[in-house]
């Protein structure tokens, strides 16, 4: 049976494009070789110079910036100091030293990699766009995942109930004669190829769904303050559909710009800011929906642990992750941290991968979703059975 | 460029036989299948995504291919000149004097005459960006020399810079016409380089931060992986540390704002790249001779082959056709031309009919140009239309420029735009209520002929005898006529619904 809309779990899935430095994200401050490798751009144990630990060199936070502790070993960047309170709510949770299971340091190779998720193996589609096409049975629905954005994020292609929006607002056709252009255009897109005719029903689909939902027309909670950036003006659209109750599953959203191979401390902060902002503005916003929704937050590779000379860092290998949501296991951060001395280091000198990415996202589909165990087999074919960090309470 | 009562001529020419038959190289007349002998529509190229319209005639098929735009008047020019001849003409760069570049440069004065670098402030930088924009779309629509005007933009692409960011607005202009255009039609060796020393290229991979104390792998990187070898070209982590040390010192003259050698910030060590020992103390030459190692690698041949025939052919290109590319880049040492011939008179390039689908700039530059002349260009709206459709000119942000797949671009954001542009192009008026596509142009005294006119015209390829019959009802029930005579608001319907249709997208 079709779930009310108004208890359908959904999943919104935010990909930072550029491959967000982790390391200065999820700062692993109890850890003595962070501040060795990073002379210039590491971030402050909490209490500033006064760490917990006999550092060699005076660290006033080379940054300039001091980090909020998360667990007496990790701490937050101090501009995701919005989030704090959801942490401390156990509503946020991060894990490190996750990444693919094989290593991959171009953004594009890498990207793709992490949204088809197929592993080793060939796979159709994205990860959320299998999610949708084996849970279809239980839905009825035409249109059940959105990407905000002008593209089909690769992570909902596969699905024919997935379509792009940009901007829910203007999503009107806008001839004159409508009801004629909506009787040739099913018949100028049939039979010629390419995706013509599935995506020319989506459209109609899409149409019809937001005519009768109106998300646009969905008030944002005052108290709701999201960044003044296309990062913020996509979450917003993000609690419109979910608030909009018009059963929606699955959301794709980008946050670009996060490929820091220079000026670290200059351009981490404020990209960070926002979106610590729209994710807490999010979390504002959905109110009750809050408790049915769950985010999580990822990017292709994390970034070299020691820092460049032009204060920045190079493609690298395992990252964090975070979840958020009223249902996530929060207040942790979870995955084994193999540590930054060099022995400990992966054969290329990065961070080495501990976490498979994709068992963060099987215990979201799992434990929130409500996928069942031979259906998350279908969406992740060969991750291997073993422990799930069970981020989901 | 053919304008004005010459278009009408032809329009009316075009109209005044049934369907197509009144250009001999148009197949599908008289209803029948729509494949003459020889003509083999869509088979066999492309992946499985084969579409089923009639196939275009092989000449229209040469021009929907090597130009961003055709008219009915382009056609017919074409066929005075015949395949061989249109080719030939089109693997001409244009002359600085040519009148749409004149045009241009009036249009866009700071494209035309950048400024130096120490007068520009932050709201010139701003129009710098937004005038070159508009400036690429403007060239695409209306030059004349339109395959030149591609090929710009498959390099544009394939060493995308964004040009919005800090000082690249301006170093763009450089790039864009130094290096891109410049050696558009020359050779990939010395684009290559020209490449490697742009600013702009030095700026957005962050070379000019690559320092011997500690190299910045960026530029590196995707040098290896989107410019020369491809990311299974065959390099290694370790490759990409090295080649990051050869390039270190390569930076920006502070007062020229021009390539400059920094030999302090050098990295003079050994290097081995790619199984080639670097011997110290070569300074400068250590990058030079990494470009050379890079262009002679059978990987770069068989990537940019890939890129080539992926943009002219098909999203996935026949194995056999990028081998041919790929002989004929080793045979020249990169001549672009001469891959572009081979490409371009290959049989698999022949057999690839409806086998690419219009990215956005493809599609309005079509829309425009047969929407009417330059002087009629609304650089601003179609600016926005662009921005919408997520494919405004120079503004893709990561490097590995836009994508040229239609799994990308056909989607349900991006159709709507397309729709909503055909509706609001056709039902709109102009400044002087001109319809865009007036009636009286097309001559048709039914509807039918109405529709055959508009074909003729605005996508030179027949319809399907049952789509043709769909707009013929549809026009009929929704716009009565009064009289046998067609009116604007028929004219406008089927424009629009034209323009919205896979006739269109594909090409």
């Amino acid at each position: 049976m079709r779930k009310m809309t108004s208890d359908q779990p959904v999943l919104v899935a935010v990909f930072l494009r550029g491959a967000i430095d982790g390391l200065n994200v999820v700062v692993p401050y109890g850890d003595a070789d962070y501040y060795a490798l990073r002379p210039t751009i590491s971030i402050a144990p909490p209490g500033g110079s006064a760490g917990p630990l006999p550092l060699p060199i005076p660290i006033i936070g080379s940054s300039g910036q001091v980090a909020i502790d998360l667990d007496g070993f990790f701490g937050l960047h101090p501009s995701l100091a919005p989030l704090e309170a959801m942490y401390a709510a156990g509503e946020l949770a991060a894990v490190q030293a996750t990444g693919l299971p094989q290593p991959d340091r171009s953004h594009f190779s890498a990207q793709l990699r992490m949204e088809v998720a197929g592993g080793a193996r060939r796979a159709a589609g994205g990860w959320l766009g299998r999610y949708l096409a084996v849970s279809a049975q239980a839905s009825q629905q035409s249109l059940r995942g959105i990407s905000i954005g002008v593209a089909l994020d690769q992570a909902l292609a596969g699905s024919d109930s997935a379509a792009a929006i940009a901007n829910s607002a203007n999503y009107a056709l806008q001839t004159t004669t409508p009801e004629a252009w909506r009787t040739a255009l099913p018949n100028l897109h049939r039979d010629v190829g390419f995706e013509f005719r599935g995506v020319q029903q989506r459209v109609f689909a899409a149409l019809d769904l937001l005519a009768q939902a109106r998300p646009a027309d969905i008030a944002t909670d005052p108290a709701a303050v999201y960044p003044n950036d296309a990062l913020g003006e996509r979450m917003r659209q993000a609690a419109q559909y979910i608030k909009a109750g018009m059963g929606i599953e699955a959301i794709t959203l980008n946050s670009e710009g996060w490929d820091h191979h220079v000026n670290e401390n200059t351009v981490l902060p404020p990209l960070l800011t926002s979106l610590g902002q729209a994710l807490s503005a999010l979390r504002v916003d959905l109110g009750a929906h809050w408790q049915r929704t769950a985010v999580v937050v990822m990017s292709e590779f994390g970034r070299t642990v020691n820092e460049n000379a032009s204060g920045g860092t190079d493609h690298g290998r395992a990252n964090m992750m975070l979840a958020l949501g009223g249902r996530i296991a929060g207040g942790r951060v979870y995955g084994e941290w193999p540590g930054l001395a060099a022995a400990n280091l992966d054969p290329t000198g990065d961070l080495a991968v501990r976490t498979d990415y994709r068992a963060v996202l099987a215990d979201l589909l799992s434990g929130h979703m409500g996928l069942a165990g031979a259906d998350i087999r279908h969406v992740f074919a060969d991750l291997p059975g073993g422990d799930r960090p069970g981020l989901v309470l | 460029m053919h304008e004005g009562m010459e278009r009408r001529t032809l329009l009316r020419l075009m109209a005044s036989t049934p369907a197509l038959c009144g250009l001999p190289l148009l197949t599908g007349c008289g209803g029948g299948s729509g494949a003459s002998a020889g003509e083999n529509p869509g088979a066999g190229v492309g992946g499985g995504a084969q579409a089923a319209l009639p196939g275009t005639d092989a000449l229209t098929h040469l021009l929907r291919r090597t130009r961003f735009a055709t008219t009915a008047a382009d056609l017919a020019a074409a066929q005075e000149l015949g395949p061989e001849g249109y080719l030939d003409s089109q693997l001409q760069a244009p002359a600085p004097t040519n009148f749409v570049y004149l045009q241009a440069d009036a249009r866009y004065p700071l494209t035309a005459l950048p400024p130096p670098l120490n007068v520009v402030g932050a709201l010139i930088l701003d129009q710098m960006s937004r005038q070159l924009s508009e400036r690429t779309l403007f060239l695409a629509a209306y030059s004349d020399a339109q395959l030149y005007e591609l090929v710009v933009d498959f390099w544009t692409n394939h060493f995308n810079i964004e040009n919005v960011t800090g000082n690249l607005p301006l170093h763009k202009l450089y790039d864009d016409r130094n290096v891109i255009r410049a050696h558009a039609f020359g050779r990939f060796p010395e684009l290559l380089l020209a490449s490697a020393q742009s600013p702009a290229m030095l700026e957005y991979l962050d070379n000019v931060s690559n320092v011997a104390s500690g190299p910045n792998e960026n530029y590196a990187r995707e040098l290896m992986e989107l410019h020369t070898l491809g990311v299974d070209g065959g390099y290694t982590e370790q490759d990409v540390v090295e080649v990051a040390r050869c390039f270190t010192g390569w930076g920006i003259n502070g007062g020229s704002r021009t390539f400059q050698f920094q030999a302090a910030n050098h990295d003079d060590g050994e290097k081995v790249v790619l199984g080639e020992v670097i011997p110290p103390g070569g300074g400068v030459r250590d990058g030079e001779r990494v470009i050379e190692i890079l262009a002679a690698h059978p990987s770069t041949a068989r990537f940019v082959a890939t890129k080539l025939a992926r943009r002219f052919v098909a999203d996935a290109p026949p194995p056999a056709l990028v081998d041919a590319v790929a002989a004929e880049y080793a045979r020249t040492q990169g001549d672009i031309r001469a891959m572009l011939r081979v490409l371009l008179s290959a049989p698999e390039f022949y057999a690839a009919r409806n086998t690419k689908v219009r990215r956005p700039l493809e599609y309005v530059a079509q829309l425009l140009r047969s929407a009417g002349p330059a002087s009629a260009y609304d650089g601003a709206a179609m600016f926005e239309a662009l921005s919408r459709m997520g494919q405004i000119p120079h503004r893709w942000f990561p490097p590995d420029g836009f994508p040229d797949r239609a799994d990308y671009w056909l989607n349900t954001a991006v159709l709507l735009e397309y729709w909503n542009l055909a509706a609001t192009t056709a039902e709109t008026s102009g400044l002087f209520g001109d319809a865009t596509f007036p009636v009286q142009d097309y001559d048709a005294s039914g509807v039918e002929e109405l529709i055959d006119a508009m074909a003729a015209a605005l996508l030179q390829r027949p319809l399907r005898p049952a789509d043709a019959d769909l707009l013929a009802g549809l026009a009929r029930a929704a716009l009565p006529a009064e009289g046998a005579a067609p009116t604007q608001a028929q004219a406008n319907l089927v424009a629009g619904l034209l323009l919205a249709s896979p006739y269109f997208m594909l090409r």
